[in-house]
């Protein structure tokens, strides 16, 4: 090979090396932008123009169990849904802190509490986010592993390989009114009618990050709401360890009361799979939930308690 | 080793730095301790295997090279498809037929449980049996030469680029290239390197992200809806496409970079407009394979129509089940035999049809990938279902739709992004059959810097790394 030839290949291969970092670079910056311009949710909550009011926390129940614009037209305050699929509580809690420095403060928080099982399967749709916050980036280079940390230097563009790009892209104004559309199949609710029982499940860092974001929240005096959304009935008759495991949550929350809905309808058309509603099951519950003064500040705790708040004589 | 794993991407430069550096025996030594390494990285004691493969298919070779009497050349031929069917016997099937003859026992009242064997199935056996099997073949019918270098030998039979998912390159293709030394050609590596990198993003890009979907749904069909299980079959159709062909491209795309020349083993095969068509594009190592050392053998279409359709149902079922140990992979072989019938019947019927209503030639083409497609689509529910169970809900499912809407359709960012995948597939596809995409790219030094800079970008956005397996790996 003659020399001139294999300096122009080196050439070539430093070319390219360099046409792919920097159009890494200048496609992510790209993206950012489309994402934080976006309806999005979070890029809502990162750029400040959340709303105040009603302030809802969860993972994908609880995006599918408060349907904001249809509890928009039934509570006063303005209302917004930050809960993602998959989300854990501590999660949650940095969403939490990172809402209330950037936008105006809730004037209620309602936390859907089965969040404290999760894992956060998802975390790493929330890359695009990292740059708008110190304490979700530690949070993410706390929990994911170092490689995922290394891949994120090298390709900026690895940071938009997620739900949360095309979530962005399909947001439109707002993608509040996200929730699932279909109806169960009789084949599931078969299934759920024959499957073994399940172990309800509490993670020590959720149950830990759900006790500060109360404590937070009650140091800055803003009502919390703890929440457990409906389950499907043949569902909900299997999850063992039920009471005990409420029993746990509310121990980690401080001793506040929780707002169990797990048995609130026996309709079966209101649910998309065994622990999501849908579309007509989250409209049929939004009144009931006002009705029950779950938006309502002034409402100490739920009239109906399925799990009464302990009393002084019960606490250890 | 796998292709899509960091120690694979520390062994790669390593290997070309070796191989470029040597010449004759020493290259072929470094071509054969890599290719052990490649595969004994996964479990080195499957490598005693391959070696016995070799060495039972190297002496069978000089035998019947040696041999003067048609009737030793077949005694030793037969030695070579015993040993290599044997070892595909034990290792893939034993447990597969000793379960069936249970099962159908059991139907009779019989209830003594068999002593099943404790193997794992070696990564590669399906390939490797074949392509020595095909040696040993073409060597009887003395279609090749026999090979005396036990060294190059070897080297054929476990060629690290293809040695666990294909393509079966055969003796005739890869034996007389392993004879010479390949110096380094820019050009060949440049295409190579693109072959290898469009190989990555359709296995880590577009196979991988649609894999969580279809796992999903084959896993609990009964949790979807009925629109839901049907895009989940789709997306399976290019989800195996993708993998495997993806990794045919990164296998080919190696060996060009060394010089060599594996031949094509995927050509579009979802724009095929027949069946027939399909099997020329679809695995093109094996359907070929199969036609010329089983298909042709067992006579073709030369004894008559029926003993045709009898020869196609064989060599599909028989097709069917080098995929796995189940009766699924057999059923999805006879479903491809029957279309490969029912084409033959059919067929001619639809061109007078076409033509006496005078169908628009573009329309007639449509109707006939689309029927294809959708055929090949049914055939792989069976291919992908663990039961004939699953494969009964999911069709069970898909005859229950009643409507499309977008409503009914779940995990919807999830299949956003899998038909963006997809298009942007199909559209390149479409794309690379009206220009000829190597020239145009490679021999542009601006386009090529952009086309492989994009590949990476598109790897690096869409790309699934969870270090997913390759699908034909099971094989």
């Amino acid at each position: 090979m003659a020399v001139g030839d294999l300096w122009r290949r080196i050439g070539w291969g430093l070319a390219l090396v360099a046409v792919v970092v920097a159009g890494d670079r200048a496609l992510a910056a790209g993206l950012h932008a489309a994402v934080m311009q976006s309806g999005n949710r979070f890029a809502v909550l990162y750029r400040g123009d959340a709303p105040g009011g009603v302030l809802i926390l969860g993972n994908s129940r609880g995006v599918n169990t408060f349907h904001q614009p249809t509890l928009e037209g039934l509570v006063g305050p303005p209302v917004f849904n930050a809960s993602y699929n998959g989300m854990s509580t501590e999660l949650s809690e940095v969403v939490l802190y990172d809402y209330v420095e950037r936008n105006p403060e809730p004037e209620l928080v309602v936390i859907e509490v089965t969040g404290v099982g999760a894992d956060d399967d998802q975390l790493r749709d929330f890359f695009p986010f990292a740059t708008e916050s110190e304490r979700l980036r530690a949070y993410l280079s706390e929990t994911l592993p170092a490689r995922v940390a290394t891949a994120r230097r090298l390709f900026a563009l690895y940071n938009y390989n997620g739900e949360m790009l095309y979530r962005s892209l399909a947001a439109g104004g707002s993608d509040q009114g996200t929730i699932n559309r279909y109806k169960i199949s009789p084949a599931l609710i078969a299934a759920a009618d024959r499957q073994a029982p399940t172990q309800t499940r509490l993670r020590y860092g959720n149950a830990a990050a759900l006790g500060r974001m109360v404590s937070f929240c009650q140091a800055r005096g803003i009502p919390v709401r703890l929440v457990i959304g409906p389950y499907l009935p043949a569902f909900r008759a299997k999850l063992e360890g039920y009471d005990e495991w409420v029993d746990a949550v509310r121990e980690a929350a401080g001793g506040a009361p929780v707002w169990d809905y797990s048995e609130a309808t026996d309709d079966v058309t209101a649910f998309a799979d065994r622990v999501h509603l849908n579309y007509r099951g989250a409209r049929l519950l939004a009144p009931r939930l006002v009705e029950d003064g779950l938006f309502d500040p002034d409402v100490a705790g739920p009239a109906s308690l399925a799990i009464p708040p302990p009393t002084a004589s019960a606490s250890p | 080793m796998l292709f899509n794993s960091v120690p694979f991407l520390v062994f790669l430069p390593l290997f070309l730095a070796a191989y470029f550096a040597t010449r004759g025996t020493a290259r072929l030594t470094v071509c054969l301790v890599g290719s052990y390494l490649f595969y004994g990285w996964w479990d080195w004691r499957f490598l005693g295997l391959i070696a016995v493969s070799t060495g039972v298919d190297y002496l069978v070779g000089l035998r019947i090279a040696a041999a003067e009497a048609q009737r030793v050349k077949k005694a030793w031929l037969i030695l070579s498809l015993v040993s290599n069917l044997g070892l595909l016997a034990v290792f893939k099937y034993f447990n597969f037929f000793l379960d069936s003859v249970y099962r159908a026992t059991g139907f009779f009242g019989f209830s003594e449980s068999p002593a099943f064997l404790a193997v794992i199935l070696p990564v590669g056996i399906s390939f490797y049996t074949f392509q020595t099997l095909s040696y040993s073949i073409d060597l009887y019918r003395g279609s090749i030469e026999v090979e005396r270098s036990l060294l190059r030998f070897a080297t054929y039979v476990a060629f690290f680029p293809q040695l666990v998912a294909g393509p079966i390159v055969r003796a005739s293709l890869l034996l007389p290239q392993l004879r010479r030394d390949h110096p380094f050609l820019w050009s060949g590596f440049l295409l190579g390197l693109g072959q290898v990198l469009l190989g990555y993003v359709k296995k880590v890009a577009v196979a991988d992200s649609l894999a969580p979907f279809v796992d999903r749904v084959f896993d609990a069909p009964e949790a979807f809806t009925p629109l839901s299980v049907l895009i989940g079959v789709v997306f399976y159709a290019f989800q195996i496409y993708c993998d495997f062909s993806g990794y045919s491209d990164i296998a080919i795309g190696l060996a060009r970079m060394l010089g060599y020349d594996f031949g094509v083993n995927f050509d579009t095969p979802y724009f095929s407009k027949s069946f027939s068509e399909f099997w020329t594009r679809w695995h093109i190592s094996l359907s070929s394979w199969l036609r010329d050392y089983l298909y042709i053998p067992l006579g073709g279409n030369r004894g008559g129509t029926l003993a045709t359709y009898r020869n196609l149902m064989l060599t599909m079922l028989l097709g069917g089940l080098w995929h796995g140990a189940s009766w699924n992979f057999v059923f999805w072989g006879f479903l491809h035999g029957l279309y490969l019938v029912v084409q033959r019947v059919l067929g001619p019927g639809y061109g007078r049809l076409v033509e006496r209503l005078r169908v628009p030639g573009a329309v007639a083409t449509g109707l006939q990938v689309a029927a294809v497609f959708a055929l090949t689509c049914f055939a792989w529910i069976f291919f992908r279902s663990p039961t004939f169970a699953t494969s009964w809900e999911v069709i069970g499912q898909v005859a229950s739709i009643h409507r499309l809407s977008l409503a009914d359709v779940q995990l919807k960012v999830v299949v956003l992004k899998g038909f963006l995948l997809i298009g942007a597939l199909v559209s390149l596809e479409l794309w690379s059959k009206t220009v000829v995409l190597p020239s145009l790219v490679l021999e542009r030094p601006v386009a090529r810097t952009f086309a492989f800079a994009s590949a990476l970008w598109v790897i690096v956005l869409f790309g699934t790394f969870d270090g997913g397996q390759f699908i034909y790996f099971q094989f």
